[in-house]
C-alpha cells in the first residue's frame, strides 16, 4: 500500500463514513447500530430529496414497468424503421411519384409543347425553355406560361436531381425538404425556339403565388439570366394536414376576438390624457406557437422567409466561452417537452414576421367568414409594456403579481425566473415536466434555466413572466417613424436590477438571436 | 387498519407506501451524507424499495420501525456498491499480476473491504470498546450527541470530549499502521544489485 495522504482527525470523517457502510447487518451489535441510525435518519428533515409533485419521481407501478418500457422501445423502433423506409422510398421513387401525382398537367404540357413545336412560331404567352444546367449532363424542360388573367401564374415542369437541394438546419428541428430551382438563360431559350426536339420528361410542381412578394421571389431577372424559384410546399402531405388542423385550432381560439391567450388592457388615464386599449399576449411566444408559424412558411414554400425567421442557435453555440450550450439548445428547440417554453434564438425580423403572420391569419379568418376586421399586430411599445407590467401602479417595481420578486411572507420563494432564483423557481415549475429527468435536466444541464412561458407569475392582467425568464423585445418610436428596438424585463440569467420595470436595456439595443431574448406580440383593434 | 404484511403484499401499494414513508428520507440522507448524484440517489431508493417488496414475503415485520431498519440496510448495501463502483470508475486503473489476484482470491475470499486503508481502519476500530466505536460511527452519520448519549448510555455533556479524543487516537493509530505498511513495501536497497555501492 503506497499512500502519501496523512491521516488526521479532520480527514478521518470520510473514512468513518465508509466504515459505516462496511458494517455487517448480520452482526447483532452492528445491526443495532444501524437500526438506531435509521431511526435518526427517518426523524430528520433533509434539505434535498423532496421530489416535487408531478415530476414522475414516485415509483411506477411494478406490473406496468416492463410492458411500458417494452412498449416505448417498440414504438421507437417502429418509428425509426418507418422513417428509414420512408426516406428510402422517398429517394428512390421521387420522380415517379411526382409524375404520377400530376399526370394531367404533364399531359397538357406535352400537348401544348407539341403544338408549339409543330407550329414553329415564336411564343408570346407561352415559352418553352430547355435549360441546360450542367453542360455535360441533364437537360431540363420547362414550360412557363402565363394564365389568361394578368396575374402571372407559373407552371413549371422540371426534372433534375441537380436542382433539388435539401437544406437541413441543424438545431432547429426543421428541414426544408426540396427547394427546386431551375435556371434558364436567355441563350438557352433561343436554342429552344430553334429546336423541334423538346424533351419533356419532367416532374411537375405547380406554383400558386398568392402575394406580390411570392411573385418577386419566383422571378428575379438579371442581365444575363432568369432565375425561377419554384414555391412548393416543403411539408409532406401528412405534415401539411396536421399543420392545417393546428392552425384552424389556433384560429378557432382567436376567432371572435376571444383571444384566450391575450390579456385585454384598457388604459384610461385622464391626467396623462391617455386613453387606449390593446391585447397583450399573456405569455411569451412559445416554441410550439412559433413552430406553427414556421410550418406555415414551409407549407407555402416560403423558404427565404423561413431562413430569416427560423431559430438560429448555431450563432450562439459557437461562443467559445460557452461550449456546452450546443447540447442544451438542440434539446431545447427540438424536443416536444419544451414546446411550451419561450422561443429563443430568433432575430427581430423573425419576430416582426410572426406578428405579421398573426395579423394575416386573423384577417383571413374573418374574410373566410365574410366579416372584416382591421387590426394591427406588432411588438409592444415600451409604454404599453410598462403599463401592463406594472398594472398601472407606480408602486410596482417588477412585473410580477405583487410588484416584488418574492411572495409576501417569511422565507417565501421567488416568483420570477432570474439568476438568483433559478433553482427555486424551476422547482416550482416542475409540474410541467413530462418525464422524470426534465426538471433535472433543465435545472442542471449547461446552466440554461428556463421556465414555461405560462408559469405562475401572473400580474394583475394575468400576464406571465413579464419580469424574468426571457428578456422581451419592445419598440420605441424614433424620428421619422424609425423603430428603435430594445429589451426589457430581464431574463433567467439577469441580475435582478434588470428585472425592474424601469430598468435600462440589458443588451443595449442589440437584438440578435440569443438564448436570453424572446417576445410577446400586442394586438390593437382599429375601430 | 391494514397490517404491514397486507400493505406489502400488494406490490404497487407497498411500493408507494415505502416511498412515502422512507424513500425521500433515504434520498436526502444519501445526498447529504455521501454527496451522491440526485439521479443516482433515486435509482438506489427505487432499487431498495423494489428489493424489499420482492423479498418481503420471507420476513415478518412487527412494526413500521422494523421495516424502516430493513429497507435502510438494503439501501446501505446498494449505496456501498454504488460508491465503490463510482470510485473504481473514476480512479485510474491499477494493474495487478494474475498470480497476485489468485493469491488474494484464495487467501481472503470473504474480505469485505477492498481498500487497504479501510481494512486498517476497521481493524483499529474493532480494538475500541463497543460504545466508543458506536460513538465514532454514529457521529459520522451526523447524529446528535443527545441521540448518541441515549443510545450508548453515556452523559451527553462528556460525549464531545470523548469523541475528539477517540478521533485523535484512531487517526494516530491508522496513520501509524499506514506508515508501517508503506515502509515494509519499500524496496530493500541492500538486496538490489543495481543500488550496491561500487
Amino acid at each position: 500500500m503506497q499512500t502519501n495522504e496523512h491521516i488526521n482527525p479532520d480527514n478521518l470523517d470520510d473514512l468513518l463514513k465508509d466504515a459505516f457502510l462496511d458494517l455487517n447487518p448480520d452482526d447483532a451489535t452492528d445491526s443495532r447500530l444501524m437500526d438506531e441510525v435509521a431511526s435518526s435518519i427517518y426523524s430528520r428533515e433533509w434539505p434535498g430529496g423532496q421530489a416535487p409533485a408531478g415530476t414522475g419521481k414516485t415509483p411506477g407501478k411494478i406490473s406496468t414497468i416492463k410492458p411500458w418500457i417494452w412498449y416505448l422501445s417498440s414504438v421507437l423502433l417502429l418509428a425509426i424503421l418507418g422513417y428509414a423506409a420512408w426516406a428510402w422510398l422517398g429517394n428512390t421513387s421521387h420522380e415517379t411519384e411526382e409524375i404520377a401525382d400530376n399526370t394531367p398537367p404533364i399531359n397538357s404540357a406535352v400537348n401544348q409543347t407539341n403544338t408549339l413545336s409543330s407550329s414553329g412560331e415564336a411564343v408570346s404567352a407561352t415559352t418553352v425553355a430547355l435549360a441546360s444546367l450542367n453542360q455535360e449532363q441533364e437537360q431540363v424542360s420547362k414550360v412557363t406560361e402565363k394564365s389568361a388573367s394578368n396575374v402571372p401564374y407559373t407552371k413549371e415542369k422540371n426534372i433534375s436531381k441537380n436542382n433539388d437541394t435539401e437544406n437541413t438546419y441543424n438545431g432547429t428541428g426543421y428541414t426544408t425538404r426540396t427547394i427546386i430551382q431551375s435556371v434558364s438563360s436567355k441563350d438557352d431559350k433561343q436554342q429552344v425556339s430553334n429546336s423541334n426536339n423538346t424533351v419533356v420528361t419532367a416532374s411537375v410542381t405547380e406554383t400558386h403565388p398568392t402575394t406580390e412578394s411570392d411573385l418577386q421571389n419566383q422571378a428575379q431577372k438579371t442581365d444575363s439570366m432568369t432565375v425561377v424559384t419554384q414555391t412548393v410546399s416543403l411539408l409532406s402531405p401528412e405534415e401539411l394536414k396536421a399543420h392545417e388542423i393546428k392552425l384552424s385550432t389556433m384560429m378557432g381560439t382567436m376567432a371572435g376576438l376571444k383571444f384566450d391567450d391575450y390579456s385585454f388592457i384598457h388604459v384610461d388615464d385622464p391626467a396623462a390624457n391617455i386613453k387606449t386599449e390593446f391585447y397583450l399576449k399573456k405569455y411569451e411566444v412559445t416554441i410550439k406557437e412559433y413552430k406553427l408559424f414556421l410550418d406555415d412558411l414551409l407549407a407555402h414554400g416560403k423558404s427565404k422567409e423561413y431562413e430569416v425567421a427560423r431559430p438560429k442557435p448555431e450563432l450562439v453555440w459557437n461562443d467559445p466561452k460557452d461550449k456546452s450550450s450546443k447540447k442544451f439548445l438542440l434539446q431545447y428547440l427540438q424536443k416536444n417537452t419544451f414546446e411550451n417554453y419561450p422561443i429563443i434564438c430568433i432575430s427581430k425580423e423573425g419576430m416582426e414576421m410572426y406578428c405579421s403572420w398573426i395579423k394575416q391569419q386573423i384577417e383571413s379568418y374573418y374574410k373566410r367568414n365574410k366579416n372584416t376586421i382591421s387590426l394591427d399586430v406588432r411588438l409592444p411599445y415600451l409604454t404599453e409594456w410598462k403599463y401592463a407590467a406594472s398594472a398601472g401602479k407606480r408602486s410596482h417595481k417588477y412585473g410580477t403579481a405583487n410588484g416584488r420578486l418574492k411572495m409576501l411572507g417569511w422565507r417565501t420563494h421567488y416568483i420570477a425566473n432570474f439568476a438568483e432564483s433559478q433553482r427555486k423557481f424551476v422547482a416550482l415549475d416542475d409540474t410541467n415536466a413530462t418525464k422524470p429527468s426534465d426538471a433535472q435536466s433543465v435545472r442542471t444541464v449547461n446552466r440554461y434555466v428556463f421556465t414555461t412561458a405560462s408559469s405562475e407569475n401572473s400580474a394583475v392582467f394575468h400576464l406571465n413572466n413579464m419580469s424574468g425568464n426571457v428578456s422581451e423585445v419592445v419598440i420605441t418610436p424614433g424620428e421619422n417613424n424609425v423603430k428603435i428596438y430594445r429589451t426589457i424585463g430581464g431574463n433567467w440569467n439577469s441580475n435582478k436590477k434588470f428585472l425592474k420595470i424601469n430598468a435600462e436595456d440589458e443588451f443595449n439595443g442589440n437584438i440578435s438571436p440569443s438564448p436570453f431574448i424572446g417576445f410577446r406580440p400586442v394586438i390593437m383593434i382599429n375601430k | 387498519m391494514q397490517s404491514i404484511k397486507d400493505i406489502l403484499a400488494d406490490k404497487n401499494r407497498g411500493a408507494e407506501w415505502l416511498y412515502q414513508q422512507f424513500g425521500r428520507k433515504l434520498l436526502g440522507y444519501s445526498i447529504h451524507t455521501y454527496h451522491i448524484n440526485e439521479d443516482a440517489g433515486w435509482d438506489l431508493v427505487y432499487k431498495s424499495i423494489y428489493k424489499v417488496i420482492d423479498v418481503s414475503h420471507n420476513y415478518t415485520f412487527e412494526d413500521e420501525k422494523r421495516v424502516g431498519s430493513f429497507i435502510f440496510k438494503v439501501f446501505i448495501n446498494y449505496l456501498k456498491n454504488h460508491i465503490r463502483d463510482e470510485r473504481t470508475r473514476t480512479n485510474s486503473a491499477v494493474f495487478i499480476s494474475l498470480d497476485e489476484t489468485r493469491k488474494d482470491f484464495v487467501q481472503k475470499p470473504e474480505s469485505r473491504s477492498q481498500n487497504p486503508k479501510m481494512q486498517i481502519l476497521n481493524e483499529e476500530l474493532s480494538k475500541f470498546e463497543d460504545w466508543q466505536r458506536m460513538l465514532l460511527l454514529m457521529r459520522s452519520q451526523d447524529m446528535s450527541y443527545a441521540e448518541i448519549a441515549a443510545f450508548i448510555n453515556k452523559p451527553e455533556d462528556q460525549l464531545k470530549v470523548y469523541y475528539q479524543r477517540l478521533k485523535n487516537k484512531l487517526a494516530e493509530a491508522v496513520q501509524k499502521r499506514v506508515q508501517q505498511a508503506n515502509t515494509s513495501l519499500e524496496p530493500n536497497t541492500d538486496t538490489n544489485p543495481s543500488f550496491k555501492p561500487m
